[in-house]
């Protein structure tokens, strides 16, 4: 990539002008097959039942579903790109990855509780601060925190479903366990990669 | 939410509350349709087994806690 670059870089912004790791995206991976084949049976259980006038009735309603989530995704995707651009790979190091002890996973923590959204926001901007130094414990934390602490599904989910005394008690429960599992991810990274966690380490 | 809901059918019903907790615990962590519709698209593949991985203890944490503290 940088043979490509019509002007070198200068001296001082080597470290943040540096390509970073891509990863391969294959079109159709075996996610999307498992998603795919399962579309495929219910649809054909739908078919069964209802006849091709049930089949394209839920197609019609999903468009316009798929027609207000895709602009969320596209902003999510948006947000993670950028920020993966705008975030300094040295400070994000520093913060949050191998070295940075129980603070990186508190930072991730507390990231996770307050990142707004669904899950078109929180995993590109996970994925994000993956890409630019963050390790795997720490983003973990801050995943997990996002899926037991975040404010988003509790508000508009939990509290109405379950009830205010349970989520709150729940969530209280629960603070602890993001930090924990960053904890242990983190231990257990440095057994099963060994390499990459050396390799991280001295980046 | 359908997650939420069951929760709830089981509270009402007898539930004991540790267990329920346990249960949304698991759920927020492992839901099957998050995690292959919304995980592994926007995240490595090896990222998301080893957080999977990783989370299985939790469920059975936040229990322990709820058991030790008692009831909300």
């Amino acid at each position: 990539m940088l043979d490509s670059s019509p002007k070198p870089p200068a001296p001082a912004e080597d470290a943040e002008s540096e390509p970073r790791p891509g990863r391969a995206r294959k079109p159709i991976g075996w996610s999307t097959i498992i998603i795919a084949a399962l579309v495929a049976v219910s649809a054909a259980l739908v078919w069964r039942r209802d006849g091709t006038d049930g089949v394209l009735e839920i197609l019609t309603h999903d468009l316009s579903l798929f027609g207000g989530i895709l602009p969320r995704v596209l902003a999510g995707c948006l947000l993670g790109a950028f920020i993966s651009e705008i975030l300094p790979h040295e400070k994000v190091s520093r913060s949050l990855g191998p070295k940075s002890g129980l603070m990186g996973l508190l930072i991730g923590t507390a990231f996770g509780a307050i990142l707004p959204g669904g899950p078109f926001t929180a995993y590109p901007v996970a994925s994000a601060l993956l890409a630019v130094g963050a390790d795997f414990g720490a983003t973990i934390a801050m995943v997990v925190s996002w899926t037991l602490i975040g404010y988003g599904r509790a508000v508009a989910w939990e509290i109405p479903i379950m009830g205010t005394d349970f989520t709150l008690w729940r969530i209280l429960i629960s603070l602890p366990l993001p930090v924990l599992a960053g904890a242990l991810g983190r231990f257990v990274y440095v057994r099963v990669y060994p390499k990459r966690a050396s390799d991280e380490g001295a980046a | 939410m359908i997650g939420f809901s069951i929760g709830t059918v089981a509270l009402k019903s007898g539930g004991g509350v540790p267990q329920v907790v346990a249960y949304v615990v698991a759920w927020a962590l492992f839901a099957f349709q998050r995690v292959i519709l919304w995980e592994i698209p926007f995240m490595p593949a090896r990222f998301v087994w080893f957080r999977c991985a990783v989370s299985v203890p939790f469920p059975f944490v936040a229990a322990a806690i709820a058991m030790v503290i008692g009831k909300p």
